[in-house]
């Protein structure tokens, strides 16, 4: 297919993908406002974003913004004490918050009717949290508990951090979300006073408000309660993400109390906008996403030697990140073999490029899963903070017209350029 | 579309994992009845070009001669059509961008089909042709076998899977409910593919299957493509033989403890007999577990137990109101050295609840949180897709989207008190303890 033939199928494609109905608005303060409109369902959802995460983090110090996440929950000025979710339960509404290594979201889900609630409060925290020494102590406990519960008692997940932390010597996307047990500990209170000082204000934050809203009406409601807080005195100079070069592959065995061994593969990528993220987020569709992908085939339906196998890519991310291939295996004794298969699988793609069979069915996926996204007025607002967080949510039609014009030959010549020993670890879950 | 679930787990940590209440809001869906005695319940909406079409089986391991049919002839619908190979099938959904999943669970299986509007004939065609036509090959079988037996020995190695199929099997005993829908991996050398032809066969009939279709198609298209080939079914479903379960007598607590290498906390399961979906006290104890457990961080138990002591990050309380009783039960994870203390605080509350109730505050709230939050239950098209057939399968009312307001309303702070005292058996309850062997 050519470009003009893939460009008009594009065309054709996302007629109602428009995103005239969102607006934005940026503050006196710099908080910037993005506001979706989408009447389908009576229902909306209040985010606050906070562009800092773990990749942020002082030396010493993984962890921190996940604990202050925790903390968050534990009172503000005009709302102190633990009462928080108390309050938008009573209205109704469901609210979490989540980080991750790029980036810090709080979320409520309510009824239109409902937002002023979310404004009071997520405008409060943001000028105004309490850090009390109780609290403090609670939560360090408690995420403890959330580390051994998610990684130390889950040998899944410690095989996939083990990974990362091995696949990078020097970048910040080796230390886990979490935190490192000794330094999750040596955190104070004063750590995360300076933290939250630092990075949680209006000129390092966006808001998206999405759903059955009314855009100008929502907005002066934010403005009122958002303007007032001060900018930041200093956001922290970025840090400078730097991985030196890797000499060979790298290989961690992990044996642990399990029942199927795992084969673990990462291979250090790009991020998008480098044109190079998206060659390998068709070439992920094509190896291992779905059950007619090459390794999917090969390893569970023709050999059986695997339960599941799946490949992702992140191309969304603040700084290169992992292309990731997971084979779960029938029998410690076919581990190597599947590695010899999944090998031999990313050699074919680079000696013979992908058919276009292969390239249309991953754009075909591409397009359906914009379009199910939208299904849900919270999912819409994640992809558009998602674009955001890397630079600007209007980038996202220059993503999908960049996947969209995506070749067969991208695809091998990216496999190359990245599937080689200086990018790989392998990690290994065994068994005992 | 594969999710991928191993990255969220990397890349994102949670604060707390959610509830499983959500809500309605305009939803004006007809029913339409065919005379193959099919249901359609059918929702027009064009805000996305996008189409979910569910289908819901009266099939479930309630119905099954041996473990794991109900959820292996679901599963192999996709492996093979008169027409289509295994691989075509999966080619085709892949290269179409659609989705077909299967759910059992232990009352029903459905079946729901996500498109483009793009794909939607093909994807209708697909779709119907693996309900009408499957014929399950001898080597799929096996093959799904394999994988099932490997995956549910995998299961078998996460405490929480541990804790909750000891409890369920012996709150149960051998009736259905007391056995993962997956099946025990030692029962599966025993299927044979007449089992499954046989299950097939016998159920899934078109006079008790009840069909949604959600999103973009018109009531052309709905003729033409839908209804035409639900008409391709034919047939009657086998009568159903199915039981309530008989719950043992016990007169003292039951505990029961399980040892495992390589953990540092203990997986605590306590429960108990529940009630069905029809029971008259469901919404009493919908709104009692919201503020016992299920409520999130502001359940007393969260609150407790997490909040003030720092005793856990997770803890919660569930029951499930099946067409017949079900269970109800309170997990919680912890250091092992604190598993006592925290099981004496449970009991606590649960006795604290019996013998004075809740607050008119907490009750109030809870009702406002019910009320307030269930339009959420419907806030996409895929989730009002796999809930209209639920209404009409466990006869809820087709007016029961405005009623529920009304049913959580009328419950007052006396029935709570009184479902509290009639549910947590603090005297018997059954305890499942997984914890570190050294």
């Amino acid at each position: 297919m050519n470009l003009l033939v893939i460009i008009l199928l594009f065309i054709l494609i996302f007629p109602s993908m428009g995103y005239s109905e969102i607006k934005e608005e940026k503050l006196k303060n710099g908080l910037k406002l993005i506001l979706i409109e989408d009447h389908s369902t009576p229902v909306s959802t209040f985010q606050v974003w906070y562009k800092v995460g773990a990749i942020d983090e002082p030396e010493g110090k993984s962890g921190i913004s996940h604990l202050l996440e925790h903390l968050m929950f534990r009172g503000s000025k005009n709302y102190p004490g633990n009462v928080f979710s108390r309050i938008i339960q009573s209205q109704g509404g469901i609210d979490n918050a989540f980080t991750t290594k790029d980036y810090t979201v709080y979320f409520q889900k309510l009824s239109p009717a409902k937002l002023q609630t979310s404004i009071d409060l997520e405008s409060d925290r943001m000028a105004n949290l309490i850090l009390l020494p109780e609290d403090f102590e609670l939560e360090k406990k408690i995420v403890l508990e959330e580390k051994r519960q998610r990684y130390d008692d889950d040998p899944e997940s410690l095989i996939i951090e083990e990974v990362i932390s091995t696949a990078f010597k020097n970048h910040p996307y080796r230390k886990p979300v979490i935190g490192w047990t000794e330094e999750i500990k040596s955190i104070t209170l004063e750590d995360l006073k300076n933290y939250y000082n630092s990075y949680y204000c209006p000129d390092n934050a966006f808001i998206i408000v999405a759903g059955d809203i009314k855009a100008d009406e929502i907005k002066e409601k934010i403005k009122e309660k958002f303007e007032s807080i001060s900018s930041c005195k200093t956001i922290p100079p970025r840090k400078l993400l730097y991985e030196p070069k890797q000499y060979g592959e790298k290989r961690i065995i992990l044996k642990r109390q399990t029942h199927l061994p795992m084969l673990v593969l990462v291979f250090k990528v790009p991020a998008y906008p480098d044109k190079d993220s998206l060659s390998l987020e068709v070439l992920s569709t094509i190896l291992g996403e779905g059950k007619s992908s090459r390794l999917y085939r090969k390893l569970v339906i023709e050999k059986s030697l695997a339960i599941d196998v799946s490949t992702s890519n992140s191309p969304l991310s603040r700084d290169g990140f992992l292309f990731f291939i997971v084979a779960t295996v029938k029998n410690l004794e076919k581990i190597d073999e599947v590695e010899k298969i999944i090998r031999q699988e990313i050699e074919n793609i680079k000696t013979e490029p992908p058919s276009e069979k292969e390239v249309e069915k991953a754009k075909n996926q591409v397009e359906a899963s914009f379009l199910f996204n939208q299904d849900s007025v919270f999912g819409r607002a994640m992809v558009i903070g998602r674009f955001e967080i890397i630079g600007n949510w209007k980038m996202i039609d220059k993503y999908k017209n960049d996947i969209m014009s995506v070749t067969a030959k991208d695809v091998q010549e990216n496999a190359k350029k990245y599937f080689n020993s200086e990018n790989l670890t392998v990690g290994v879950l065994i068994p005992k | 579309m594969k999710k991928k679930f191993f990255l969220l787990l990397s890349f994102a940590i949670f604060f707390l994992i959610n509830y499983s209440i959500a809500g309605a809001g305009n939803m004006e869906y007809k029913t339409l009845c065919l005379k193959n005695g099919a249901k359609i319940k059918y929702l027009y909406r064009d805000s996305i070009p996008i189409v979910y079409v569910s289908v819901l089986i009266p099939a479930s391991p309630l119905d099954e001669p041996k473990s794991s049919i109900a959820y292996l002839t679901a599963r192999l619908l996709s492996h093979g059509t008169k027409t289509r190979n295994a691989r075509e099938i999966e080619d085709e959904i892949d290269f179409l961008a659609i989705s077909i999943e299967e759910k059992v669970t232990h009352d029903y299986t459905m079946l729901t089909l996500s498109t483009t509007k793009r794909h939607l004939k093909e994807s209708i065609d697909l779709f119907f042709d693996i309900i009408t036509n499957p014929v399950f090959p001898e080597d799929e079988m096996e093959k799904e076998i394999s994988i099932l037996e490997k995956s549910l020995k995998q299961m078998e190695e996460d405490p929480s899977f541990i804790a909750q199929k000891k409890f369920l099997n012996k709150l149960f005993g051998k009736h259905p409910y007391g056995r993962p829908v997956e099946g025990e991996p030692e029962n599966l050398k025993e299927i044979s593919r007449n089992d499954i032809v046989s299950f097939y066969k016998s159920f899934y009939k078109p006079d008790k299957m009840i069909f949604s279709v959600v999103g973009d198609i018109n009531e052309k298209e709905l003729k033409e493509l839908i209804e035409t080939s639900i008409y391709k079914l034919q047939g009657i479903q086998k009568e159903r033989k199915i039981s309530a379960p008989l719950f043992a007598i016990r007169n003292e607590p039951v505990k029961l403890s399980v040892k495992k290498d390589d953990l540092t906390q203990s997986t605590i399961v306590f429960g108990f007999e529940g009630i069905s979906r029809k029971d008259p006290d469901f919404y009493s104890l919908s709104l009692m577990n919201y503020i016992l457990g299920g409520g999130g961080l502001t359940s007393r138990l969260a609150r407790h137990i997490r909040e003030e002591k720092g005793l856990a990050y997770s803890i919660y309380s569930t029951f499930s109101p099946n067409l017949f009783p079900g269970d109800f039960y309170i997990e919680v994870k912890t250091k092992a050295e604190n598993t006592q203390q925290v099981l004496e605080m449970i009991i606590e509350e649960l006795k604290k609840m019996k013998e004075n109730g809740v607050t008119d505050e907490e009750l109030k709230e809870a009702k406002q949180f019910l009320i307030g939050s269930f339009p959420m239950r419907f806030d996409t098209m895929k989730k009002i897709s796999e809930f209209l057939p639920l209404i009409d399968y466990y006869e809820l009312g087709d007016n029961y989207i405005t009623k529920y307001p009304e049913y959580i309303e009328k419950v007052t702070k006396e029935d709570i008190k009184r479902v509290a005292q009639k549910y947590l058996n603090t005297d018997s309850y059954i305890l499942v303890v997984v914890s570190p062997a050294h």
